[in-house]
């Protein structure tokens, strides 16, 4: 097997030991976010507090990472998610990935809190758990960059958390390099734990795959689906993923004022083209020929001198029109100051959407904002948020909480205009144009997560498995299946790009038949495409009954008031919108397609023949 | 007479001059008739839509008629009214 060992490391005792990775868990799970949420699944209660040392993180690379195939240096991170208390799950790119697979390391679980801030120094000889009581404070761009300097080594790769994380922001992300496992608030479960940062350097060649010129003959597959998608080199080099505002634009998905309606032609001004305006160059992650990343500057205004690694699309809608910000200078202030920090964008910007509309419609006055005048739009009050949000300061400290406890905190009408599921803020899609887009909000393990089972054909009009009516809701309980399962297990789980999965593979409908053969060639299985798809079909199903363990019901899977009851008001969605009806008659057929009970609860057959047994003693009483 | 809307991006909606421009058809009108007519009003738009050698629409493409794919309708066929809006997209690929 090719898989690296796992580490172990509890900061209460300071212990650390070293095991081999399991067998079965490598065969049913493969590796990347199923094989960490099998491991929450068997290791964490789901009842515990997410900030407590009895939750565990669990950081967990694939076993394309670090190989030859390209685009894989990627990395999952899961723990509970102190913002939805849902399985919580995200992952980045850049260069990190690669680097501890190079330790040998395969997954790391952080257990228990240390007593002061520490980092964990992972390298080919020596695992450690240093004191960081000089990086604590620090954004953690400075962090990176002084504990580089400080270990005499730039080829250090470090994932970190700022200032936010280390104030238990809810939504506080994980930062390697530039690159954020911005979602789900994992950067505060490292607060929790008074870990501000691994730091990884590994020199180690993989172990021996099972079948080199196999792998060999895949990886040239892989490439030559790339270079034949008319797209990625192409347009999504270009454009990167703001490609996206032009297109949700014109489909009229694009949400803005906190949902109240779909994003106009005014919001050009934060898309694509106009954004090539700002680039100053391209990046990549390690081992990607694509360089789609655009590192923009602002040269002048009120925020020049700003430099980001994006804004990505999620970003633009979510720092842009969801706070009906046109100015694509603010928006790459805010992401910036979100990576240094350690926030994640999608949430920062979806929070303060929703306090812009209290406070347009009088819950929230000047005496509650700290004298922000902080109506849609206000670009300064929104940057002045961010700064107290990721320090705890006045308002910041109520919303660091997320949408779903503020507005509950605020009370009175104020949950109607929170926008999330499960407590995590929607993304950049708003879903009463985009019907199975909808239903993966609904039933996403982690909340209102586009990465879990992304409406491709939907948004992108790609064929396959068929062309859909995007407004339809017949068939998308199918179709989101198809949608959740492959991509928990293609991309998730083996841990490729998801960029290159919809833009090379899906169109040819060739994500899993490749996985598997990469499968076969690393670790010597006899396995098919549709083992592959079973990883995610027991991914699925294992997050399910983590989640109903953790006391989620069906009436969680819903969509707020506004989006069941109010219809799109304009753009070429207008009209549409998932009533109560829709919703029920989507779940209804997506929990029978699924093998569950009207509840959605995985049936004791199901699970058997996933070979998930030992889960049925977990499930909840009829 | 009747008059549809179309709505293009990048490339062709800067060859246009506009996001989207209205144009007059004869009835018994098909998403494949108002797409030919856009690119006989506007020539740079020769070889941006169809492909040529295969007669259906370039690959990267998809065309949305009143918000739904024309592939989950009847294609290029599918019978236009006065007052619909067609959307020619070029898909990128957000999400991160």
């Amino acid at each position: 097997m090719m898989m690296g060992k796992i580490l172990r490391v509890n900061l209460t005792t300071g212990q650390i030991t070293e095991q081999p990775y399991p067998d079965a868990l490598a065969r049913q799970f493969m590796g990347g976010a199923a094989a960490a949420i099998k491991l929450l699944y068997d290791e964490v209660d789901p009842r515990v507090d997410a900030l407590g040392p009895d939750n565990k993180l669990f950081v967990s690379t694939g076993f394309l990472v670090g190989t030859s195939a390209p685009t894989c240096s990627r990395v999952a991170f899961v723990a509970k998610s102190p913002l939805s208390g849902t399985v919580g799950y995200a992952n980045s790119g850049g260069f990190f990935p690669n680097e501890l697979r190079a330790t040998g390391v395969q997954a790391i679980i952080v257990e228990g809190k240390a007593e002061a801030p520490v980092y964990l120094w992972v390298s080919d000889s020596k695992v450690e758990i240093r004191d960081a009581q000089e990086y604590w404070g620090l954004s953690t761009i400075d962090t990176q960059h002084y504990m580089q300097q400080a270990l005499h080594d730039g080829n250090i790769r470090i994932a970190c958390i700022g200032p936010a994380g280390e104030r238990l922001v809810k939504y506080a992300a994980i930062i390697n390099e530039r690159r954020a496992s911005g979602r789900k608030g994992l950067g505060a479960v490292m607060g929790a734990k008074n870990l501000k940062a691994i730091a990884v350097r590994g020199k180690q060649d993989l172990p021996p795959l099972a079948d080199p010129a196999a792998f060999k003959e895949a990886v040239k597959v892989l490439h030559a689906a790339m270079k034949d998608s008319p797209v990625l080199y192409h347009r999504f080099r270009n454009f990167g993923t703001a490609g996206n505002v032009e297109l949700t634009v014109k489909q009229g998905d694009m949400p803005a004022r906190n949902f109240q309606e779909p994003a106009g032609e005014e919001y050009l001004s934060i898309g694509a083209q106009a954004g090539t305006g700002f680039r100053t160059r391209h990046y990549s992650c390690d081992q990607c020929p694509v360089m789609a990343g655009q590192v923009r500057t602002v040269s002048s205004g009120p925020y020049a001198g700003y430099t980001s690694e994006g804004p990505e699309f999620e970003s633009l809608y979510s720092l842009g029109s969801d706070m009906c910000i046109t100015d694509m200078g603010a928006c790459i202030a805010m992401d910036r100051l979100c990576d240094e920090l350690g926030l994640d964008t999608v949430s920062f910007g979806a929070t303060v959407a929703m306090a812009m509309e209290l406070y347009e419609r009088g819950i929230l006055t000047r005496k509650d904002t700290d004298g922000l005048d902080l109506k849609f739009g206000n670009h300064e009050a929104a940057v002045a948020v961010l700064r107290k949000v990721a320090y705890r300061e006045g308002i910041g400290d109520l919303l660091a909480e997320g949408s779903r406890l503020a507005a509950e905190r605020i009370g009175g009408e104020a949950p109607k205009y929170a926008m999330h599921v499960k407590g995590l803020e929607f993304p950049g899609y708003d879903p009463r144009g985009l019907k199975a887009m909808g239903l993966n909000y609904m039933t996403a393990y982690t909340g209102a997560d586009h990465s879990r089972g992304h409406s491709e054909q939907e948004v992108f009009g790609i064929p396959v498995p068929h062309a859909v009516d995007r407004l339809a809701i017949e068939g998308k309980a199918a179709l989101t299946i198809f949608n959740q399962d492959v991509g928990a297990a293609v991309k998730d789980s083996s841990m490729l790009c998801t960029f290159v999965v919809r833009l090379a593979l899906l169109p040819k409908d060739l994500g899993p038949k490749l996985v598997a053969d990469f499968w076969r060639a690393a670790q010597g299985y006899d396995v098919t495409p549709e083992d592959v798809v079973r990883v995610g079909e027991r991914l699925t199903n294992v997050a399910r009954v983590w989640n109903l363990r953790a006391g989620f019901t069906r009436a969680d899977d819903t969509l707020p008031e506004r989006l069941l009851m109010e219809p799109l008001k304009t753009g070429a969605s207008q009209g549409h919108r998932i009533s109560p009806e829709d919703r029920d008659f989507m779940l209804d057929e997506y929990y029978r397609l699924h093998g569950w009970d009207a509840r959605g609860v995985p049936t004791p057959e199901r699970l058997k023949a996933l070979g998930l047994e030992a889960l049925v003693a977990d499930l909840p009483r009829a | 007479m009747s008059t549809v809307t179309v709505r293009t991006m990048f490339d062709m909606a800067r060859i246009i001059g506009r996001p989207s421009v209205q144009l007059d058809i004869e009835s018994g009108a098909t998403v494949r008739t108002v797409l030919e007519a856009l690119v006989a009003a506007y020539h740079g738009l020769d070889g941006r839509l169809f492909d040529t050698g295969k007669g259906g629409l370039l690959a990267y493409l998809f065309v949305e008629l009143n918000g739904r794919d024309i592939r989950a309708l009847r294609g290029l066929e599918t019978p236009v009214q006065d007052g619909d809006a067609l959307s020619v997209l070029i898909p990128v690929a957000g999400g991160a």
